[in-house]
């Protein structure tokens, strides 16, 4: 089973906005049935097995915790659980998207959704740019570790110059990597005024009139 | 096909002109190979040839660019564009997506062609350039010869009549460096107006038209091929490296050199990432005062080598210092590497303040400058220099670090012949105060200056 | 939109985009050492998100340029599961810090600093569902056999003023961001060519 990129964005929202509304608690035992769900039909068998252990373990200290350890801290950990427990719940269903969907496909599914050229254009250049710039990222805080620059207690005992040790070579890295990638994007027409095309557009199936079909009753009955 | 005419360009911040009354003709057909001393304006000149110049980069232009008989200045850059196919130094760096077929649809994409018409496109081009068993592959995991190919082809699926290349071997091996002379071949065959910047140049006899050499920002009509500075035209025959005392998988097998006294000694060195092996040596002896070469093809884990043997990388089995194991953070505190990106290393804001991060105020950091020919930006931010004088400058860091092992990452791209010979005698010096050096290369030029023998590794059988 | 923003000014927004979300997600996972480092980390990763953010203002131009930024960053935050009303938070905020960079003509390096301390307020976003969907929470059967005090602690704990006083520290350490942004523009960006 694999649904329209469209489909896996509109699943994640609504769940989302149903789960962290107000009395969205009742609904999470739901959403975590329907990451199991997506999880088994792109047949990620651990996460459909980690998902409901996680969410069950989170559940624990949020809701049992208090009871045996009735102190205020342990009350804190539990409120920010409970709350945590929305995040597991979202996130099943946000993984799904993210295991399945590669940045081209995204960005062709939200220029099919018409959604406006500035957004498109851009996200399409950050979601390029993230995997790159977090191999920046490591390799900075390796060259910091050979310089004995690096680590945690560093950043404790001089916060303001390991933020700046760190993010001055990452910003400067990046943005070297940045001007080859931009120079020949605008060379090959990214953000030209020509309406731009898909070598293969996303189309709606079967599978994702059914799940759209399931959501509005979902929604109608709510 | 392409008219420059008294062209003057600043850089903007820059102190002086890039190029100065720089004027060139290239005819309809022809392969023109520009070729010159690092800083003499080369990539400039192609960055005028597409456009980018003015419109991306920032600076103060005189001077006139046609194209096929258009003013570029004019011209908006995705127009350009259709006219141009550029390939920059780093393939790597300029994909787009992450896999064969939607790279060569990206332009194509862009310039709003028809669906139907773009998988024809792309199908033809995967054809022409053999790029069949690429398909599905992610783009940042094939070799840096296959990147070449995707990215020549990903420039020239639009068809454009004229093809730009910046340094396109510069981090090639041999064996690459054939199957890209046959891809620039085919695209000439093609009717293709071609422009290349190049250091090396043997790969281009034959096929090029005509070679200008280029200095300080203009053409030179006296200078010949092969003059001071210039990468000559002979092929670079190494000769035969020893290879190091090594075995394991990931060893080529061969003869070995004799066992060392002092240096590094590995042993049953195991690396997995995501459940996969990378890397796997039985035994290996790499010798203190000597400079040792980690060759091989793209994913042979060259580079995780260097990650294990410096303390950055989680692995199997150990690794003895002169008959001592040291722990992974014993060996961070021995090593130092100069990185293949260097602008990743550059932590402070000038050039003596960042050899002081190092050296403290010890002293051999002036003689240190002078060697590499920085004396001159002591006082500059690194950050302001160019790609070549930065690359100088972190192998001045690792010079002056006092560590046991130093470890070079390819530091040879965007490298001239007078900047090779200072590099190799950094490391030759490093060498004869007792380090281990360990160069990783593929360029063969440097390989044959500088190696003392060969770590030759190969790539791991899949299971 | 009424300005139109060239392919060149939307690439500048989509890589620091990333280069924002990559240093403030690579600062905090500095305090997964330990516990006690985790709140001095989300207050470091507000300080140095600030590095990046004043330099993407130095190359905006005209308005519009922040909100983009804003809908794709918290946009793709929303897409991994965010709570939707952070995004709103977000946008919002954002609209907020055009208004001030208009004010400044996009030239005021002052401007900058209280736009991106102004920004910075969405940090609290994430939180909010802890606030206002409290009620879930404690009306549930464990909560209500915990007694009265227990309840009356937590209620103080969670309260809007305490959301406030999050909130305001927010602003405060995003003020201290923007001028540390400010300060390594000068002594290094500028020096480099890339502000």
């Amino acid at each position: 089973m694999s649904l329209d990129p469209r489909t896996k964005i509109v699943l994640v929202l609504v769940t989302s906005v149903i789960v962290m509304a107000p009395g969205g608690v009742t609904f999470i035992p739901a959403a975590l049935a329907l990451g199991v769900l997506l999880a088994l039909g792109e047949r990620a068998w651990r996460r459909a097995v980690a998902l409901p252990l996680t969410a069950g373990a989170v559940a624990v200290v949020a809701y049992l915790l208090p009871l045996a350890l009735p102190y205020p801290v342990i009350g804190v950990v539990a409120a920010v659980a409970g709350y945590l427990l929305r995040f597991v719940a979202v996130g099943g269903v946000a993984l799904h998207l993210m295991r399945t969907t590669t940045p081209t496909q995204l960005t062709a599914a939200l220029r099919a959704a018409r959604v406006p050229r500035a957004i498109t254009v851009s996200l399409a250049v950050m979601l390029r740019f993230l995997p790159a710039i977090i191999t920046e990222a490591r390799a900075v805080h390796d060259a910091m570790r050979l310089r004995g620059l690096g680590g945690g207690r560093g950043l404790l005992r001089h916060p303001v110059l390991g933020i700046e040790r760190f993010t001055v070579p990452l910003i400067a890295s990046s943005l070297r990597l940045a001007d080859d990638l931009s120079a020949s994007a605008l060379l090959r027409g990214l953000g030209s005024p020509t309406r731009p095309t898909t070598m293969r557009p996303p189309r709606f199936g079967v599978a994702d009139l059914a799940v759209l079909a399931a959501l509005t009753t979902t929604a109608v009955l709510r | 096909m392409i008219e420059l005419k008294g062209v003057r360009w600043t850089y903007s911040g820059a102190d002086g002109p890039t190029l100065d009354d720089f004027s060139l003709q290239v005819r309809r057909g022809e392969t023109v190979v520009l070729c010159g001393p690092s800083g003499s304006g080369k990539s400039t000149a192609l960055r005028l040839m597409n456009g980018l110049i003015p419109h991306f980069h920032d600076g103060t232009l005189e001077g006139t660019v046609h194209l096929d008989g258009q003013a570029l200045a004019d011209l908006p850059l995705d127009q350009i564009g259709r006219l141009t196919g550029t390939v920059l130094q780093h393939p790597r760096r300029q994909f787009f997506t992450d896999e064969t077929e939607t790279e060569l649809a990206f332009a194509l994409e862009n310039f709003g062609v028809p669906p139907e018409k773009i998988r024809e496109r792309v199908a033809a081009a995967v054809d022409d350039h053999g790029l069949g068993d690429l398909a599905g592959r992610s783009l940042q995991r094939l070799s840096g010869g296959q990147q070449q190919q995707v990215a020549c082809a990903a420039a020239t699926v639009h068809r454009p009549p004229v093809l730009l290349l910046d340094e396109p071997t510069a981090n090639l091996s041999a064996a690459a460096v054939e199957r890209f002379t046959a891809t620039l071949r085919l695209l000439r065959a093609q009717g293709a107006t071609i422009v290349i910047a190049e250091h090396r140049l043997y790969h281009l006899y034959g096929t090029a038209d005509r070679f200008v050499v280029m200095r300080d920002g203009r053409i030179d009509e006296s200078a010949t091929i092969g003059d001071d500075g210039l990468r000559g035209l002979a092929r670079p025959t190494r000769l035969q490296t020893p290879l190091t005392c090594a075995h394991g998988p990931s060893v080529a097998p061969g003869a070995t050199a004799p066992l060392p006294r002092a240096g590094l000694r590995l042993r049953g060195i195991r690396c997995d990432f995501h459940g996969r092996r990378v890397l796997d040596i039985d035994e290996s002896h790499l010798p203190a005062g000597t400079i040792t070469a980690v060759t091989g093809p793209n994913g042979a884990g060259k580079s995780t080598l260097a990650r294990i043997l410096t303390g950055l990388q989680r692995h199997q089995g150990e690794v003895l210092l002169d008959g001592r194991p040291l722990t992974r953070t014993q060996r961070q505190r021995v090593s130092a590497i100069v990185m293949q990106d260097v602008q990743r290393q550059l932590f402070t804001d000038s050039v003596e303040a960042e050899l002081r991060l190092e050296a403290g105020q010890g002293s051999g950091v002036h003689e240190v400058l002078r060697d590499l020919d920085l004396e001159r930006y002591a006082g500059r931010h690194p950050l302001s220099l160019s790609g070549g004088q930065q690359q100088r400058l972190v192998v001045a860091a690792a010079r002056l670090s006092g560590r046991r092992l130093v470890v070079f990452d390819e530091p040879s791209s965007g490298v001239d012949q007078r900047h090779l010979h200072s590099i190799t005698r950094v490391m030759r010096d490093l060498a004869a105060e007792g380090a281990v050096v360990l160069l990783i290369s593929h360029d063969e030029e440097l390989l044959a200056l500088a190696a003392d023998q060969e770590l030759r590794l190969r790539r791991l059988a899949r299971p | 939109m009424t300005v139109r923003m060239s392919p060149k000014d939307l690439i500048t927004i989509g890589i620091f985009g990333a280069l924002y979300l990559v240093t403030i997600y690579a600062i905090s996972m500095f305090g997964f050492i330990n516990p006690m480092v985790m709140l001095a980390a989300l207050v470091a990763s507000i300080v140095a998100g600030g590095i990046p953010f004043m330099l993407f203002l130095t190359r905006v131009r005209h308005a519009g340029m922040v909100t983009v930024f804003a809908i794709i960053t918290a946009g793709i935050l929303m897409l991994t599961g965010h709570p939707p009303i952070s995004f709103a938070l977000t946008i919002v905020l954002a609209l907020i810090a055009e208004a001030i960079l208009w004010a400044g003509r996009y030239q005021s390096r002052r401007m900058y600093v209280i736009a991106y301390a102004v920004y910075s307020a969405w940090f609290a976003g994430p939180l909010l569902p802890l606030f206002y969907a409290r009620d879930d929470y404690f009306s549930s059967p464990s909560m209500r056999m915990m007694g009265a005090d227990y309840s009356a602690a937590m209620d103080a704990l969670l309260s809007p003023a305490v959301l406030i006083a999050f909130d305001l520290s927010t602003v405060v350490f995003g003020f201290l961001g923007g001028l540390l942004g400010l300060r390594l523009t000068r002594k290094h960006f500028e020096k480099a060519g890339l502000a």
